[in-house]
């Protein structure tokens, strides 16, 4: 009685760990949206910006997303891999 | 007094157990009283469950105005058969700042016309069938449904068994009730005339405290004149009396609530009272309106349940009706006789046992309360680094700021932390572990990453007081050089302060981070070339050894500030939940990153 029990628990965590997955996939898919418009946004910004300082600020900007976005889609691709190996 | 109140629940239960001794028949109704309040539990219980936030959603739509407010409290009450429960989310909701106290008040206005349904359903309905068969197949399949893993059915099976509870409660009550007449009757005890409407309407008010439920008492009520053991007019009375008892309960639950909290407890009894005084000076005419509706809807004149469910529903509709266009007038007259109190040590504005109700209530006044903490955090921080909050946060040019040299504002640092910063976050951290032990999943983490966001705030604070005790000193120095380096200390705290209000007043969240990250990079470049700005110093003799090492380790005092700001921000200001904010960690560049971006043309970044 005791293992089953057990046995039970650890199908609720699974259960409960793959909705997680689930969830952060969808968070990481819907975060990387975002960065890719903002992405493009600065892109838009720079191409009319004359001012030095604010063009550098801008191109700051965008290789911060540009390297977040390459972090996100290597964690995407994790994620996905462990989704479908669990 | 804390004596009586350990006293009372041991006399109660003698009290009890002698009664029970005396007669079976008193066991009986005593357990069908039992039984029915248990049955309100599993139907709150049930609701609580089942709605899982939508009442909350519902309640923060439905309340921008008064007459929404009391349709709101109708419905709700008459859904669930419990004014408490609506109550008591209503002060969650108030004390969390969610809802005004005029929509509270309508709320708590509807609540109480809403309870008059559960007379109608008993006198209407219960009395004329055999409730108990109804009761045992919602039991059983309550029970069965309660067993389930879902949430959803587990709700739905809390909700079926309370129902069933009741009805059977309700069931035991008549029984024990008619099974009473044989042996006894009470209605031989009845009180006539102003001392019986005030004698019963006393026992209405004490039997409500007791059951802390005016639906319980009502039931009780109406089964017992539905079997003769009490008269019509001692039964109005107590109908009365519960209305006023019900606002004790409320009271009582005030206590623990803030200020607001407090005034719509106040409101609750002022209308409750209020109602009930009119009933009784108005009896005889609201008596006539009885007979009249009766007579209109075709109520026998022996249905002396269903006219006591006539007279309920229309003194509390009255007191809605005369109290509906003073609302404001109350709302003005509670905030003057309840108002905020001063305090040397500020103490949490928000806060409240309330709130912990409700996972949504719990972490507004958390996030409220947080973001009231950084504020006063920023006065702090700016005179740590010799300004005025509103220079820091303003638009001046912080050279022309630094060109004027103002006096820096003469503040005891240790005496600012510890009456304006340490006491609320001490009772935040206590608030969101409180929090905890009831709320799970995301909103359990969202409370806990407010909990860490505040924690960098204050050793964000501990860092700039570390950097103060040189700061001040070398701003006034005749050494420009060193003096320039501290200043420049100032402008990088103070930057980084601008671009977390930047942040925290936009509406795109992904701009907010990209800002905070920005920021965040600047320090770091500002960090990595420390060095190269001290060391000529050193090497020219424009600054000493020993100021150099305190310029060195105040730095990183002023780094580590900023650091800590800005993650702090990006819990607090850029609204994100748990499980974003542990992704924008996870993507968030490390110092290598940084430093590719800031010296792509060094090999080794």
């Amino acid at each position: 009685m005791k293992l089953k029990n057990i046995l039970e628990r650890i199908a609720l965590l699974t259960a409960a760990e793959k909705d997680k997955q689930l969830e952060e996939y969808k968070q990481l898919k819907k975060l990387l949206k975002e960065l890719r418009k903002k992405r493009n946004e600065l892109e838009e910004k720079i191409a009319g910006e004359d001012d030095i300082d604010r063009c550098k600020e801008l191109q700051d900007k965008l290789k911060i997303i540009d390297t977040q976005r390459r972090k996100g889609l290597d964690l995407l691709k994790e994620l996905k891999e462990s989704r479908k190996s669990s | 007094m804390a004596l009586m109140r350990k006293l009372l629940l041991p006399v109660i239960l003698v009290l009890l157990g002698y009664a029970f001794w005396l007669s079976t028949d008193i066991t009986q109704i005593a357990a069908g009283v039992a039984i029915f309040l248990f049955g309100m539990v599993a139907l709150e219980d049930g609701f609580q469950r089942f709605s899982g936030g939508l009442l909350e959603r519902l309640l923060n739509h439905s309340t921008n105005r008064l007459w929404k407010a009391l349709n709101f409290g109708i419905i709700t009450t008459t859904l669930m058969q419990s004014s408490s429960l609506v109550s008591v989310l209503t002060i969650s909701f108030l004390s969390a700042g969610l809802i005004n106290l005029a929509a509270g008040i309508g709320i708590i206005f509807g609540a109480n016309l809403g309870t008059t349904t559960g007379a109608w359903l008993v006198a209407g309905f219960g009395l004329k069938v055999d409730l108990a068969t109804y009761a045992m197949p919602m039991l059983v399949f309550g029970i069965v449904m309660i067993f389930q893993k879902s949430p959803v059915l587990k709700g739905i099976g809390w909700v079926l068994s309370g129902i069933g509870f009741l009805f059977l409660g309700i069931h035991y009550m008549k029984e024990g009730f008619d099974a009473f007449r044989d042996t006894i009757n009470l209605s031989a005890y009845a009180v006539p005339g102003l001392k019986g409407l005030l004698l019963f309407t006393l026992l209405g008010v004490v039997a409500t405290v007791v059951m802390q439920s005016s639906h319980a008492t009502l039931i009780l009520t109406i089964t017992a004149l539905a079997a003769q053991q009490i008269t019509y007019e001692n039964a109005l009375a107590i109908s009365i009396g519960a209305n006023m008892g019900t606002t004790i309960t409320a009271i009582i639950g005030s206590i623990s609530a803030n200020i607001a909290g407090k005034r719509l407890a106040v409101a609750h009894l002022i209308f409750n009272l209020l109602t009930g005084l009119i009933a009784i000076i108005f009896i005889q005419q609201l008596l006539i309106a009885v007979e009249s509706i009766s007579d209109l809807t075709g109520i026998a004149d022996d249905n002396y349940a269903l006219r006591l469910a006539v007279f309920h529903t229309l003194f509390n509709l009255l007191g809605v009706i005369l109290m509906m266009p003073f609302v404001s007038w109350l709302v003005k007259l509670l905030e003057w006789l309840l108002r905020e109190p001063e305090s040397v040590v500020v103490k949490p504005k928000y806060l409240n046992d309330a709130a912990l109700e409700s996972p949504q209530a719990a972490i507004e006044v958390v996030r409220k309360e947080s973001e009231r903490l950084y504020d006063l955090a920023t006065r702090i921080i700016a005179h740590g680094i010799g300004w005025q909050k509103r220079d820091v946060l303003g638009q001046d040019d912080l050279n022309l700021l630094i060109e004027n040299r103002q006096m820096p504002p003469s503040e005891d640092f240790d005496k600012a932390y510890a009456t304006h910063i340490k006491y609320i976050y001490s009772a935040i951290v206590q608030f969101v572990i409180r929090a905890r032990e009831r709320i799970t999943g995301t909103s359990g983490e969202n409370l806990q990453g407010y909990s860490r966001a505040l924690y960098d705030l204050v050793t964000a604070i501990k860092n700039i007081k570390h950097l103060q005790k040189n700061l001040l000193n070398f701003i006034n120095s005749n050494n420009n050089d060193i003096k320039d380096a501290y200043n420049n200390l100032r402008k990088l705290v103070a930057t980084t302060m601008r671009r977390i209000q930047e942040a925290r007043e936009i509406d795109d969240t992904t701009e907010a981070m990209l800002i905070l990250d920005h920021t965040l990079l600047q320090i770091e470049e500002d960090s990595m070339t420390t060095s190269d700005r001290i060391e000529p110093l050193i090497r020219s003799h424009s600054i000493s050894a020993e100021m150099a090492t305190s310029l060195m380790i105040d730095t990183e005092y002023a780094h580590n500030a900023c650091r800590n700001l800005i993650a702090m921000a990006k819990v607090l200001f850029t609204g994100r939940d748990s499980t974003t904010v542990q992704l924008d960690q996870d993507i968030e560049l490390n110092k290598d990153e940084m430093a590719s971006i800031i010296q792509p043309d060094n090999p080794d970044s």
